[in-house]
């Protein structure tokens, strides 16, 4: 299940606190575990996992404003939100290929389509667990009129989700892979 | 280039060079996130005439190993 979440900007304590919180909520209503009594591994690039729970996937994004997690069983996933704002060309030049700067430069909200591009892009190296170590340009998308998202990564199911106006909010999860030893992933 | 590399930084986010050494973490002492790393290497990238490989940016993690790797590719 997919959590979001506005913040409000004055709080006590971190939003990155206030993420986890949102993950040890949906823990407990989805599988009974009590984030706060497990025990966190993380893989070899830092993605973390719970150790008594391998099959439980999760991940967590947070921006300025908005937190949100996902939970998924056995399949690996991941989540990323972003404020739109304006966005730099530095950015883009880094992880979208000619077609989608293209379609960025073209459309009526350049920032907004490529927030949606980024968010696309984030939440598929969190899913496959490899950080930014994994080319982000690589793995290229279509936004289809009928607010479609088509792929070159195969096995990969992807939601985009707009529910609040000023943030955009994207899931992978990666269909027909699954993770061994946390680290090595596999197709099934 | 370590001076570089805060002025760089400080264009995309607020940060107060003061407290800022070699040491010092981009994720875990900054809280920049991927967005920001991904903005400032871009731009380190087109200032400098230089590329760095989406392999090596999980290495370069904090002020100083990137300062270094940035000297080593402009040699």
């Amino acid at each position: 299940m997919i959590y979001g979440k506005l913040i409000e900007e004055k709080l006590n304590k971190s939003i990155r606190e206030s993420a986890h919180e949102l993950l040890a909520f949906g823990l407990l209503l989805e599988k009974d575990i009590v984030y706060r009594d497990e025990n966190i591994a993380s893989n070899k690039w830092g993605k973390p996992y719970l150790k008594d729970y391998p099959d439980v996937k999760y991940s967590i994004s947070h921006t300025d404003g908005y937190i949100a997690c996902v939970i998924s069983d056995n399949m690996p996933v991941g989540i990323d939100v972003e404020r739109i704002r304006d966005f730099n060309e530095y950015a883009a030049r880094r992880v979208c290929d000619d077609a989608e700067r293209q379609y960025i430069y073209s459309s009526h909200n350049p920032n907004r389509e490529f927030f949606k591009l980024w968010t696309l892009k984030e939440s598929y190296i969190k899913a496959i667990g490899k950080g930014l170590s994994s080319p982000m340009k690589k793995a290229n998308f279509i936004l289809t009129k009928d607010e479609r998202v088509k792929s070159n990564r195969l096995g990969c199911r992807f939601a985009l989700l707009e529910d609040e106006a000023d943030y955009i909010t994207a899931v992978c999860y990666l269909m027909n892979w699954r993770i061994r030893d946390h680290e090595q992933l596999y197709s099934i | 280039m370590f001076n570089l590399i805060i002025k760089t930084m400080q264009e995309f986010v607020d940060l107060d060079e003061e407290n800022i050494t070699e040491e010092t973490h981009f994720l875990l002492d900054l809280n920049l996130t991927s967005y920001d790393i991904v903005s400032m290497i871009g731009k380190l990238e087109s200032d400098l005439g230089i590329e760095i490989s989406d392999r090596d940016i999980r290495q370069l993690d904090t002020v100083g190993a990137l300062s270094k790797y940035i000297i080593s590719k402009l040699k």
